[in-house]
């Protein structure tokens, strides 16, 4: 083999290995973003570009990526950051599950998820559950399953009901959130937790058919909206009402940079780009928080 | 050549592409508490392979393709799954421990242990007590923590010392304290280091006063043989390893905690003392009426001066703490910097300490750790001048005047403080006994706002160490230096009570003491084959202590203006004390560990002392100790059985010594003074070629019982130590030349059982109710004495050491009450050759002799107490938490010599407002004598030696930690401790807590509020 073929192959693979951690170009606006989010970040770049073909937007991903904007799945203290959507998070179990039945015959009250997904709070109530052997059958058949990676959204779901990641039973996955979903698949007796925009089939605009959710105890006309399996209609219920067995939290983007180009950016995802929100299954930002933003915007001007 | 490198170097980068998009799976496994790496955690994946992780608990594993399943455990952790989709980040598992006693670690000597391996008796303190108590030195907030544990405090002055006794005492004239070891640094005060020979000064510094109770991490108290044995010339007395706070691996943030608090306090009980009127009375009915008061003027003269509040004041304290704490990849470390200012109840009294910690170590390179400890500060006590120097039969101390405070209560209330012009009034027509020339007479309150009595330790407490772990093996050098400074400084000028003879006397002295600790240890850590687990240690270590001290003293002095400072305008010079002692103590060490799976332990400690204190054939010690101990609950017969948690038994036997004797003791010594104008020397010791080590066998088997998933856990002990060849003082013949000797003679046992209980009550989760008990009982005998029984101690002779009986034993004449009016005096045994009269005291008539004398004295009860006991319970509700924690003990005696001095009735000063009680003939009255009667002996009665026992609130503490906004980055805690809330107890006193055994007006305890605020960024 030729010396000169080896040396472009070297050459060609040590620049693959590096070119994620490099750092992006002048006049580009770089956007980090993980799995779940990307869809929505990717319809806000082509919707902006749309209208601003000037700009160059790419989005990067990986663990060394360096980026301008970084997508956050959570409310952030001491850092500059821009709230552009919202997410909910609902519980969710395979619809081959063979406790579907006794699942769904239930409705899942705040006390009856914090049950499930989380390690006793009481000692009385573990001491009776490990040494008694008083054991909650349903309970004890279900693996709860979470995400321990930094960007799991387990952390978002546990505080939502007054616990920390580490009180959930159960096991652990580690990498995207989106793989919760393969872990129930194929762990049939399980529950997890996600968001809608891994739920749903964002094109059929329907629940996923291989996944049921877990009936929750809130008022008849909540739960109709949210057995018809129609995204929509959960978002828009979501949106409108306040439900404190369903967690919502804000996602954002934190920036390394920020200048005139970004500054538009974000301002037209804020009031413009929110009309692409529902379709990637996302929550709105609601008409106070929009104005927040913009106004907040303008102060780092 | 050339081409062929080059390809390599093209296949090599190719292959490293290759690489790094297979699926590397790496990770590291943490403590979901302390965040601090787990190492060893083993990680299975695939079909039964496994790694385990290195000292940072990293791991790294190769797998063909994702997803894969790991399994993650460790020993006394819940083990977790987790199924790993991709490998885009490193994966944080953090496993939590299984909720149990027995994975605790504990710390041991020259080393940690898992509680489930132990086999010795040893408890544990946390860092929340001491946070919870606001006392300024450890041992005070010891108290009632641990079962057999008794703590004393030797008075309620701030800064004081107290006696702490672990199962009882063994030793008469050697040290009875424990020995302190202060993050691996043998802290050990000699009693001696504490004066630099000015002896005018009442109390001492506490040698604990170095250590800020606030950056203690944990308090083992290691009790019995298997324990202690690693320090074994110095275990006999049980030993307490203090260790200081880390930064926590894994918290790379660093927190920095400021605290405040500020409070007061006040004297926990009043004296009821005549007033002004009574006393008039009392002197008009009984004594020959001084004062020439009429009925008309006694009446008029109402309360007068209450001396007692006049020298008493409300005392402010405050306290100001930092901490910053936190750690890197590698190194962690903690400083704290304290101020604590106690105003003492006493005017001119109080306590301030300057307080610098430092705890850093880092990891130079795997396996390479390097350490430094070190606290440096300055502690200032300001108390009360004494008159205990001049113990003569007619001297104000044998007379029961032995401070300032005292004699304030002895003051007559009709004598003012101050003139009407403002000035002090040094008038007391009553005083003509001790304090007055001519007619001028001492005034208390000057006395304690003018005079100088003050402790001043300068001390730096160090350890340098490093440490190299090769394989199984750990290889740990250190070496220390606690180095103090104390200064002492008097002065009493010639309006005072101790300068009124003298035109004023004043004296300085200094100590130097240096201790220097070499320590190297080797240790193997070995699980082989999941059955055995060996820990195995062997080291040498070295101590060399020096203490140098001088002090100097004048008296007529012309100027006081400078005190202490001015001593050359004294015109008379006492002999200058100076001097050196020195002493060494090497040692080797070796313990194993060896555990049999997972059930049953045995510990086998050696250690061999050579120390500079006996004479040169006996310098050697050794000191053997066996442990086993039994984790019955893993056994299968009781696998089934739920409700037990942990089960097991402890056996261990052994030998410790006792070397805390001066230095020089086995050497004929001689002391300097002077004679005629000249020096002089005079023999102080005469030689004792066959001094040697004072050494306790000791033998204890305990059980540890869990049950119900942590709700309750149970440790119970009984154990029995003899003592022999006691360090003993005695008496020898006048030929020698000294009138005693210390000569290893007799012996002392202890035997007891101690019991301790702990258990959450309820467990919800805004709701946390715990508490802990525990009770002790000790028995302790001086089972021999040699030829030197009925040895009797005490400046009013009032205790004895004699075979059958107790330690610290009173020794007296039984009171039996009053002789009435119309009593058959006949039947009554004589008093100094009379036959009693109505309104005399009746003492039994022990040996029935028929007259009472010396040889009626007997056992009046002891300082020993029947039971110890403690009690304390938490809650914690939302953002609230109270604490509060008990202390007790019953069945000890305290001799009351204040409240016999003042039941001492005579027309000089005030007594107790029960003389009027005393017997008349109208009244009759069962407990005192004619008030004009005088004293037929100086012997002491039943009547002072009271029962000691007492039930204390040690502690109250509200605390309360309000939500702040999440963008607010500080979390606060305020609370408000009250501390000695109250005392139930039959002593008569002012506290039951006097640790010398001889309350004779000790500095009374305080009852003290304090508010604080804690906050944490």
């Amino acid at each position: 083999m030729d010396i000169k073929a080896f040396l472009i192959a070297a050459f060609a693979a040590v620049a693959l290995n590096v070119s994620a951690a490099t750092s992006q170009n002048d006049g580009v606006i770089t956007v980090k973003v993980n799995k779940a989010s990307k869809v929505l970040v990717e319809k806000w770049i082509e919707a902006y570009k749309a209208v601003n073909p000037a700009v160059e937007i790419s989005v990067v991903s990986g663990k060394n990526a360096d980026a301008d904007l970084t997508l956050v799945s959570s409310h952030q203290e001491g850092v500059n950051v821009t709230y552009v959507g919202r997410y909910a998070l609902l519980p969710v179990t395979s619809a081959k599950n063979p406790l579907l039945d006794d699942i769904q015959r239930k409705e899942w009250k705040s006390k009856d998820i914090k049950s499930l997904f989380f390690t006793a709070e009481d000692l009385d109530e573990e001491y009776e559950e490990e040494v008694e052997g008083k054991h909650n059958k349903l309970k004890d058949k279900l693996t709860v399953y979470s995400g321990s990676s930094k960007a799991s959204l387990s952390g978002i779901f546990a505080s939502h009901f007054g616990r920390t990641s580490d009180d959930l039973r159960g096991n652990r996955i580690a990498g995207d959130d989106l793989y919760l979903l393969s872990a129930i698949d194929e762990d049939k007796a399980s529950v997890t937790f996600n968001a809608l925009s891994n739920l749903y089939d964002l094109a059929s605009r329907t629940l996923r058919n291989d996944l049921v959710l877990l009936p929750l105890g809130v008022k008849a006309s909540q739960r109709e909206a949210l057995r018809s399996g129609n995204l929509d209609e959960t978002i828009e219920l979501i949106e409108n009402e306040n439900i404190d067995l369903i967690p919502v939290e804000e996602i954002g983007f934190t920036y390394n940079n920020f200048d005139a180009d970004i500054d538009q950016f974000l301002q037209w995802i804020v009031s413009t780009g929110q009309q692409y929100n529902h379709e990637a299954g996302f929550l709105r930002l609601t008409d106070k928080e929009v104005e927040s933003q913009l106004r907040l915007l303008v102060q780092n001007n | 050549m050339i081409r062929k490198r080059f390809i390599l170097a093209a296949v090599l980068t190719v292959a490293s592409t290759f690489a790094a998009s297979a699926q590397k799976i790496q990770g590291t496994i943490v403590d979901a508490t302390s965040g601090e790496s787990i190492i060893g955690a083993t990680v299975k994946y695939g079909d039964g392979k496994g790694v385990t992780t290195d000292f940072d608990g990293h791991f790294a594993i190769d797998v063909k393709s994702l997803p894969v399943k790991l399994n993650i455990s460790f020993t006394g952790y819940k083990s977790q799954n987790i199924t790993v989709y991709d490998d885009e980040e490193e994966i944080n598992v953090k496993l939590l421990e299984k909720r149990s006693y027995l994975n605790d670690v504990v710390v041991v000597g020259y080393g940690t242990q898992s509680r489930t391996q132990l086999t010795g008796s040893v408890t544990t303190v946390k860092a929340d007590v001491f946070e919870n108590s606001t006392a300024s030195t450890l041992d005070a907030a010891l108290s009632g923590q641990v079962a057999g544990l008794n703590v004393t405090a030797a008075s309620g002055q701030p800064g004081a010392e107290s006696s702490i006794r672990i199962r009882g005492g063994n030793s008469v004239n050697a040290s009875n304290e424990p020995l302190y070891v202060v993050d691996g640094f043998i802290y050990f005060k000699d009693p001696s280091t504490g004066s630099t020979g000015l002896s005018a000064i009442d109390g001492s510094l506490n040698p604990l006063a170095t250590i800020n109770p606030n950056d203690i991490e944990s308090i083992e108290v290691l009790k019995d043989v298997s324990a202690t044995a690693i320090y074994g010339s110095r275990g006999a007395n049980g030993v307490i390893l203090i260790t200081t706070k880390k930064g926590n691996l894994g918290e790379k943030k660093a927190h920095i905690s400021y605290g405040y608090n500020l409070g007061f306090s006040t004297v926990s009980k009043h004296l009821d003392l005549l007033n002004a009127s009574q006393w008039a009375r009392y002197q008009k009915d009984y004594w020959s009426n001084k004062g020439g008061y009429t009925d008309e003027q006694i009446a008029s003269l109402g309360k007068g001066t209450d001396w007692q509040d006049a020298v008493l004041k409300t005392a402010v304290q405050q306290g100001h703490e930092l901490s910053v704490n936190g750690s890197t990849d590698k190194s962690r470390y903690a400083f704290s910097a304290n101020y604590t200012d106690q105003d003492g109840i006493v005017l001119n009294s109080g306590f301030q300490r300057y307080n610098f910690h430092t705890n850093v170590e880092w990891e130079l390179r795997k396996g390479l750790k390097f350490g430094i400890n070190a606290t440096y500060g300055r502690s200032k006590q300001q108390g009360l001048t004494t008159t205990e120097e001049q113990v003569f039969n007619s001297s104000p101390f044998s007379a029961g005047i032995t401070n300032s405070f005292v004699y304030a209560l002895l003051m007559p209330p009709v004598i003012n403080v101050y003139n009407p012009d403002g000035s002090y009034n040094f008038t007391n027509p009553y005083e003509y006994a001790y304090f007055a020339i001519g007619d001028h007479s001492s005034n208390p309150v000057y006395d304690l706002k003018e005079s100088v009595a003050e402790n001043i330790n300068n001390y730096l407490l160090s350890n340098v160490w490093a440490s190299y772990k090769i394989g199984d093996f750990t290889l740990k050098a250190a070496v220390g230096l606690n180095s103090e400074k104390l200064t002492q400084n008097y002065f009493s000028g010639a309006y005072t009570s101790l300068g009124l003879a003298t035109q004023g006397i004043g004296g300085t002295g200094n100590r130097q003491t240096d201790t220097w600790q070499q320590e190297y240890t080797i240790t193997y850590n070995k699980d082989i084959n999941d059955q055995h687990h060996v820990d195995a240690l062997a080291g040498y270590t070295k101590q060399n202590t020096t203490s140098t001290f001088s002090s100097i003293r004048t008296n007529s002095f012309t100027n006081e203006t400078l005190k202490q400072y001015n001593l050359g305008d004294g015109a008379g010079i006492y002999t200058p004390q100076t001097g050196i002692v020195e002493s060494t103590l090497n040692s080797v060490i070796a313990r194993v560990n060896y555990t049999l799976l997972d059930r049953y332990n045995a510990t086998a400690t050696f250690r061999a002392d050579n120390s500079s204190r006996f004479s040169k054939h006996h310098r050697w010690g050794y000191f053997p100790s066996l442990g086993l101990s039994w984790n019955v609950d893993k056994e299968n017969f009781l696998a089934g059985v739920n409700h037990i948690d942990y089960l097991k038994l402890r056996l261990t036997g052994g030998l410790v010594g006792n070397q805390e004797i001066n230095d020089y003791a086995f050497t004929t010594s001689y002391a300097t003074g002077s004679y005629g104008g000249s020096s002089s020397y005079a023999k102080a010791n005469t030689a004792n070629e066959n001094l040697k080590w004072e050494t306790t066998a000791s033998y204890n088997f305990g059980v540890d019982f869990g049950l119900w998933g942590g709700r309750l856990g149970l440790v119970l002990d009984l154990y029995y130590k003899k003592t022999s060849d006691l360090l003993l003082e005695v008496p020898l013949g006048f030929a020698s030349g000294v009138t005693s000797q210390i000569q290893n003679v007799g012996n002392v046992e202890n035997k007891g059982i101690e019991l301790a209980v702990n258990g959450t009550i309820l467990k919800r989760r805004h709701f946390v109710w715990t508490a802990a008990a525990n009770i002790a009982h000790n028995k302790n005998t001086i089972t021999d004495m040699g030829v030197t029984n009925n040895v009797i101690q005490g400046a009013d002779n009032q205790q004895i050491l004699r075979k059958g009986e107790a330690l610290g034993s009173f020794y007296g004449l039984k009171f039996e009450g009053i002789v009435q009016q119309g009593e058959d005096v006949t039947k009554l045994p004589t008093v100094n050759g009379q036959t009693p009269k109505a309104g005399d005291v009746k003492y039994q008539d022990f040996n029935r002799d028929g007259k009472i004398d010396g040889n009626d004295r007997q056992i009046l009860g002891s300082i020993q107490p029947d039971l110890t006991y403690g009690f304390s319970t938490q809650v914690q509700w939302r953002e609230f938490d109270l604490s509060l924690a008990f202390a007790g003990s019953h069945g000890n005696k305290l001799y009351n010599a204040l409240g016999r001095r003042l039941e001492q009735t005579g027309d000089s000063y005030n007594v107790l407002t029960t003389v009027l009680d005393s017997w008349t003939a109208a009244n009759g009255g069962n407990t005192l004598p004619l008030a004009s009667t005088t004293r037929p002996f100086s012997y002491i009665d039943d009547r002072y030696v009271q029962s000691a026992s007492y039930l204390k609130l040690r502690n109250l503490t509200l605390g309360y930690r309000p939500r702040l906004p999440k963008s607010f980055p500080v979390s606060l805690r305020i609370y408000a401790t009250a501390s000695n809330l109250f005392t139930l107890t039959p002593y008569k006193g002012y506290d039951p807590e006097v640790s010398s055994g001889t309350d004779s007006g000790t500095y009374p305890s305080a009852r003290s509020f304090v508010f604080g605020v804690n906050i944490t960024l």
